[in-house]
Parts: structure tokens; C-alpha cells; sequence
């Protein structure tokens, strides 16, 4: 027997988008390359939320689900682009980063070039890591992976970012 | 912020500050539009129009992330209305279980049935069973059709469920042995289902148990949308969830196998060319199959089936000299292109 939740359904789209929609759509902004794509992937990730409320009932799982939903539909986006781009080899519209590139820093510029060579898992794992400040358990939980699969991407990419950054000098 | 990472790079990698520093610094330039909670106020509006799903989910993630979603279903009805001579599977037409439905606001759909959704062949004196298989995490579920002893087909079909065994041996009912049927009986929209044991099982299983009685009551009894179980006269005690009042079926994407191969069906006997026949989801509707003999790979296609969300009929045919085969349809994953969602079915040619 579920105990009766503090909010509704809807009450939870309100409070959770006010706190958390700028940070996932940045999230999945880093995943994606592309904040158009990155904003539906977060507004499908909050409509599937409400619809899965009474299994969530709380806001913090709620969150972990809204995050999984979002990594999950960035991986989706980018396998369809990957398609799409096979079909219709248009030239891929850079996005956020190469508008502004040289507004970042080089260094940044640099960092980022090197992350979006890692395969899809990897880089995930960074993301979440290093700009969303997820434990290996969360990180786990919103991949659908194991704690030993995320470390083992973890290291692997972090490794493969070093290889990638000091070639480059 | 540091973490305790399992990995040999500590906080103080002057790597990982780097990575910190170009990510904030990336993502600081991203602004959302203002219109985001408004987007997604309208998303939900149209969940019981069509499908949220867009984007087809992958294994692992896709049986965590689906268990709780509603899904707008669709309403499809074949072989007439006639309840009690036709065999006839719905889809799903109402997104949950009711217990706590004015929540969620969802309207009865009283939308027609969609284009592009299957019709499934309705078989004088057969009746449809569905059992459940893993796929990745949750069991979901898959459909057999077996013969009716001569009983209403509801009941037929409930207790071939608990007491008879799979042809696929892949698969199986989430009911412990031993469960009987020991009454049902249809009143307006609602069958009472009694039976003698209830799944001890953890939440998702017992949720799909329930889903796996749900779905073969109403395959089998088209104006039947709610079903009330009982287990031995009273409402089943559970740790998990309220069952007391009537369940409907959850949506497909939430409960179905992602992929049913129909025919050959299990065990059959058929001719060359051989018809292969399912009905399923998968990225861009690519289904694939491949037929063995003896481990060995013999012919092998690709065919379109349902994608985004939407399920679809798909066949093909394979040309087949005499012997014994295995069969299994598939999606090829886009991680490496390993097969996900696989079902199998063992059959000869003559």
C-alpha cells in the first residue's frame, strides 16, 4: 500500500521543472551539441515523469528518473542523427559550441573536442561526473549500467582524453 | 566537489579540473527557452492521443524507464464485436491501473482505432495466452495462441495461463504452480477474475503478473477493460501495490515484448517458402531475422515492423529445404549491432 504523495502529478512537473529543467537541458546541451534537440529530450523525459508520478511519488527519485530519461533520449537522438547524417549527408550544423568557440577559451575549446571523440558511453560517464557531480551510483543508475561498467568508462575515457590532449601539443 | 570514484583518478587530476571547467563553461552558454514547461504541459495533454515515446530506448534502460510511463494507446478491434464466438486482441486503450487514475487526469480514449495497427487473426476456437520472457531487466510480455477445450474463451484462455506450460519453452507465466482458476464472471466492463495463489515476486514482476492476466482477459473478450482480481475470494495482499480495484491494461510500450515472432509458431510443421510473421518495435521498424540449422546460419533478411514507439506487423518469407530450423527475430542494437530483443522459434519444413 503506497502512501499518499505530498504532490500530484502535475504539482511535480511544476516544482521539479522550476528546480531542475535549466541543468538537464545543459546536461543533455553536453551530450547532444545541439540545445533544440537537447530541450525535447528533456521535455519528453518530464512528460514520461508525470506519467510515471505514482510509481515515483518523490522528488529525488523522480530526479534519477528524469536523468535516466535524459540520457536515454540524448542516445536515442544521436543514433537517429547518426542515421539521418548516413541518408542526407548534410553538413552538421556545429551547434552551441562552434557558435561560441571562439568565445571559449582554446583550453576549453580543446578539452571538449577531445571528450566528443570518446565513444557515447564514455563520455556520458564524464558528463555525468564532471559536470552533473553524480556518484558512481547515480552515474550507474542513470546509464543503466553497472558501478563497474561506469568505472571502467570512467578510466578508460579519462585515459584516452589524456592520450588525445598531450598528442596534441 | 569530489566524489569517491572507484577509478585511479582522484579529485586533484589536473585533468579532471580541466574537464570540470570546460564543462561548466560549455553548458553555462546553453539558455533554454522560456517556453519549456508550457512544451511539456501539452506533451502531457496529448499522452492519451498518441504515444510520448519518440524515441525508441534501448534494452537496459528502456525496461527501467517504461515500467511506470503511460503511453496514450491506441484501440483496435478485429473479427466483429461479438464477444463470445470471436477471438479478438485489443490493444491497450487506457494507459494504467485505475487505482489512482483521476491523478493523472487521463480521458477514456474513445478514439478509433489507428492506422497501422495490427489485425490480428481471429482463429475460430483458439484463444490467446500470454506468457513472459526477460528481456533485460523486467519480465514483458508475449502472446501464444492455444486451442480452447470448449469453454468461454476467457476462461479457457486464463486457465490454459496458470496451468498449461508455454510451447516456447523461452517463456513462461509469472503465476506459481499451482494456481487455479476458480471463478470469473463479467459484469459491464469489468471481469472478477478469482484465483487461488497470488505472485510473491518484487514490484515489477508483480506488476506485469498482474498485466499478464490483464492482457489475456481482454485479448480474449473485447468488451471487457478492467479486470478485478481476487486471490481465494478477497483482494490480493501485496507488498507492492493496491489491487483492489479493477486493473486496466498498461500500455504496450510499458508491458509487451518488444518483438513477437508469430509464426513459424513454435514446434510447427510447414512448407517451403516459409512465412515468417510478428509483430513488434524497433528503431526505425528495422526488424531482422535469421534462420540456423544446426547453429549454422542459413538465410537471413531484414523487414519493416513498428518504430517510435508504435507497434507494427511485419513478415517476410525464407525459402527452406526440408529439415529441422531455428528462427529468431530481432533488432540489431546500434550500440554494435549485437542482437537485443530476440525471440526464437524452433520449426521444421517438410
Amino acid at each position: 500500500m503506497t502512501a499518499t504523495p505530498a504532490w500530484g502529478a502535475d504539482d511535480a512537473v511544476t516544482h521539479l521543472y522550476a528546480a531542475h529543467y535549466r541543468a538537464l537541458v545543459r546536461l543533455a546541451a553536453l551530450l547532444l551539441r545541439d540545445t533544440a534537440t537537447a530541450e525535447e529530450v528533456v521535455q519528453d523525459a518530464f512528460v514520461a515523469m508525470h506519467g510515471a508520478w505514482r510509481r515515483l511519488e518523490d522528488p529525488d527519485r523522480a530526479l534519477a528518473y528524469l536523468r535516466q530519461s535524459v540520457v536515454n533520449g540524448a542516445r536515442s537522438a544521436l543514433r537517429h542523427r547518426g542515421v539521418v547524417e548516413r541518408h542526407a549527408p548534410a553538413p552538421l550544423p556545429d551547434g552551441a559550441s562552434a557558435e561560441h568557440g571562439a568565445m571559449v577559451a582554446l583550453e576549453h575549446a580543446e578539452v571538449l573536442t577531445a571528450l566528443r571523440s570518446l565513444p557515447v558511453r564514455q563520455r556520458e560517464v564524464l558528463v555525468l561526473r564532471y559536470y552533473v557531480d553524480l556518484a558512481e551510483a547515480d552515474i550507474a543508475d542513470a546509464m543503466g549500467i553497472s558501478r563497474g561498467a561506469v568505472k571502467s568508462h570512467a578510466s578508460r575515457g579519462m585515459a584516452a582524453l589524456r592520450t588525445t590532449l598531450e598528442a596534441s601539443r | 566537489m569530489s566524489t569517491s570514484f572507484g577509478d585511479d583518478t582522484g579529485p586533484d587530476d589536473p585533468l579532471a579540473a580541466r574537464l570540470r571547467d570546460a564543462l561548466t563553461s560549455e553548458a553555462a552558454m546553453v539558455t533554454p527557452s522560456d517556453d519549456g514547461l508550457q512544451q511539456i504541459r501539452s506533451g502531457i495533454d496529448q499522452q492519451t492521443k498518441r504515444p510520448w515515446w519518440k524515441h525508441p530506448a534501448t534494452p537496459a534502460l528502456a525496461a527501467a524507464l517504461v515500467l511506470g510511463v503511460m503511453a496514450g494507446g491506441v484501440a483496435v478491434f478485429a473479427g466483429g464485436d461479438n464477444k463470445d464466438d470471436n477471438v479478438v486482441a485489443s490493444q491497450p486503450s487506457t494507459s494504467t491501473s485505475t487505482s489512482e487514475s483521476s491523478e493523472s487526469a487521463q480521458p477514456e480514449p474513445s478514439d478509433p482505432p489507428a492506422t497501422g495497427t495490427p489485425t490480428p487473426v481471429s482463429v475460430e476456437g483458439d484463444v490467446y495466452v500470454y506468457y513472459a520472457m526477460d528481456d533485460g531487466q523486467s519480465p514483458r510480455l508475449y502472446r501464444e495462441q492455444r486451442p480452447n477445450p470448449g469453454t468461454d474463451p476467457v476462461t479457457a484462455a486464463v486457465t490454459t495461463m496458470v496451468t498449461e506450460p508455454p510451447l516456447d519453452m523461452d517463456y513462461y507465466s509469472l503465476w506459481p504452480k499451482g494456481t487455479k482458476l476458480l471463478d470469473e464472471s463479467v459484469a459491464g466492463d469489468t471481469a472478477t477474475v478469482n484465483l487461488s495463489k497470488f505472485p510473491t515476486l518484487g514490484a515489477e514482476a508483480e506488476t506485469a503478473a498482474v498485466q499478464e492476466l490483464v492482457y489475456t482477459v481482454t485479448a480474449n473478450d473485447t468488451s471487457v477493460k478492467k479486470v478485478r482480481l481476487l486471490v481465494g475470494g478477497k483482494a490480493p495482499q501485496s507488498g507492492h501495490d493496491d489491487w483492489s480495484k479493477p486493473v486496466t491494461r498498461a500500455p504496450m510500450m510499458d508491458v509487451q515484448g518488444w518483438i513477437w515472432l508469430l509464426a513459424p509458431t513454435e514446434g510447427a510443421t510447414t512448407s517451403s517458402p516459409v512465412a515468417i510473421q510478428g509483430y513488434g518495435t524497433a528503431f526505425e521498424g528495422t526488424i531482422s531475422w535469421e534462420v540456423t540449422k544446426n547453429g549454422v546460419k542459413v538465410a537471413e533478411g531484414t523487414t519493416q515492423g513498428g518504430s517510435n514507439g508504435e507497434f507494427g506487423d511485419f513478415s517476410d518469407t525464407v525459402e527452406l529445404d526440408p529439415g529441422s530450423y531455428q528462427i529468431r527475430a530481432f533488432e540489431a542494437s546500434a550500440e554494435d549491432g549485437s542482437p537485443i530483443h530476440v525471440d526464437t522459434k524452433m520449426f521444421t519444413v517438410k
